[in-house]
């Protein structure tokens, strides 16, 4: 109860200071009222609306899913695997070096304007943060685990499942919190510039028609929606792996 | 030890790192349920050797030969996974049902914790309930109880003598604590020497029941350590 009594205050002085600032600056092309805003998003159609957070966020979806799915296990294979790690981290290097940009016309190329393009985009922005933290996870696995492991004759199936997944909880916590926490804003970043609907489109359509508050209606949307995936996704991993930060 | 074929057989073992000739010239010979314990100052080499005998590392001279099917260690340090239980730990190693052996080990109460939530003597016991569930036919237990105090150590020593009375199982204790060495073995080889060679073999003619303030102990402590002095 004191918390969300906390969180009403942090939102309710966070309008307050949009609204003054708003009444200085005296430019509502730039910064309109906030409840300008809460009247332009009362005025949009709720269907098509949902309709384009739904599809940011199974985008979003996507990207954490693949990131984690995806960078998780190689980062694993790279990790214990020090020759090919030492081949690859160059090019995962300059794949974490490239901009977004660079790879949006490639992706236009290759799919059009969809929601392959956002997806991608963003995974290729997470992927090699992902597979060098779990390369990181696996470089700190505590060999004395290992050894009394294999002392005692235990399957491999179950050194990896409860010693080598277990020490990179940590780490694979750490991949999907950063990753829960940036996808919202690659996927509107990408979904601007390649998207074919979402909040990402709903903001570039905003923008070429000059409704201000079309913009910020997106930008807020966008902010609450990241902030509740991350409190989900947080949540969901504090229940199912209990205080995996701690150890 | 009579016409039982031994568990544990070195001959002539040595050991170098590098250039360092650790300790050489070592024998050892070791039937079931038999139990010796390894008693030297820091560094000669003991804990290296138990490693040998449990196939982590190699002798570099000699030979050995160890035909137990079941090996348990009970390391310095516990080795307890941190994210799991100690239930789970001990399930991380054998199938079989630990409540019985933590009951008797009086961990009882403490088989959903995980080992942060235990003291450290908690959880020299539960490394020494995970080399016992294994049912072994020969265990090594690498300065175990040291950093315990010495009523906690007391209570595990006796435990683990009780244990092995139940079930008799060929034992290699290293340790520099001539007492610990007297409570848990039939012979102590005293080591001594740069590279460490074994100077002595003490037989230790105590009861099998033997308890950490029995005034033979006392004795035979006193004889150990004039040994270790006069080396």
């Amino acid at each position: 109860m004191r918390s969300a009594l906390k969180v009403l205050l942090g939102v309710g002085g966070a309008l307050g200071v949009w609204h003054l600032w708003a009444l200085g600056l005296d430019a509502p092309l730039v910064l309109p009222f906030p409840s300008d805003v809460g009247a332009r998003l009362g005025q949009m159609p709720l269907g098509p609306l949902l309709g384009d957070v739904l599809s940011s966020l199974g985008k979003v979806g996507a990207v954490l899913g693949l990131v984690v799915l995806g960078g998780v296990p190689a980062g694993i294979v790279l990790g214990l695997s020090p020759r090919l790690f030492s081949v690859l981290r160059p090019v995962l290097v300059a794949l974490q070096a490239i901009p977004v940009v660079s790879w949006l016309a490639l992706v236009v190329f290759s799919f059009g304007i969809g929601w392959r393009g956002p997806v991608l985009i963003s995974v290729l922005a997470f992927l090699p943060s992902a597979l060098f933290t779990t390369v990181q996870g696996v470089h700190t696995l505590d060999s004395q685990l290992l050894e009394m492991a294999t002392l005692y004759d235990v399957p491999r199936l179950k050194i990896f499942r409860h010693i080598i997944l277990g020490s990179l909880r940590p780490f694979v916590g750490a991949v999907v919190d950063a990753t829960a926490g940036g996808a919202w804003k690659a996927v509107l970043v990408t979904e601007y510039l390649c998207g074919d609907r979402g909040l990402g489109v709903r903001m570039a359509w905003a923008r070429q028609s000059v409704d201000v508050e079309g913009v910020y209606v997106f930008s807020v949307l966008a902010v609450v929606f990241g902030i509740v995936t991350e409190r989900a996704v947080r949540r969901i991993m504090d229940r199912r792996w209990g205080s995996w930060r701690t150890w | 030890m009579g016409l039982l074929a031994d568990l544990v057989t070195v001959k002539g073992g040595g050991k170098a790192f590098g250039d360092r000739l650790v300790f050489h010239r070592w024998h050892l010979s070791l039937a079931p349920g038999e139990r010796v314990a390894l008693l030297g100052p820091s560094g000669c080499g003991k804990t290296t050797f138990l490693r040998i005998l449990a196939g982590m590392e190699d002798l570099t001279v000699g030979s050995v030969a160890v035909s137990a099917q079941r090996i348990a260690f009970v390391f310095q340090e516990p080795r307890l996974i941190p994210w799991l239980t100690v239930r789970q730990n001990l399930a991380f190693v054998s199938p079989d049902d630990p409540m019985p052996l933590l009951s008797r080990l009086g961990l009882g109460d403490h088989a959903d914790a995980f080992p942060q939530e235990l003291s450290g003597g908690m959880r020299q016991r539960v490394n020494l309930a995970r080399a016992l569930l294994v049912n072994p036919d020969l265990m090594l237990l690498d300065e175990a109880f040291s950093s315990l105090d010495v009523g906690i150590k007391i209570g595990i020593l006796e435990d683990l003598g009780h244990l092995w009375r139940r079930h008799p199982f060929a034992l290699v204790v290293v340790t520099h604590n001539p007492r610990e060495a007297l409570l848990l073995a039939d012979r102590i080889l005293v080591i001594r020497g740069h590279p460490a060679k074994i100077s002595e073999e003490i037989v230790v003619s105590l009861p099998e029941d033997r308890s950490y303030a029995d005034p033979a102990v006392n004795a035979l402590e006193a004889e150990v350590l004039k040994k270790i002095l006069q080396g």
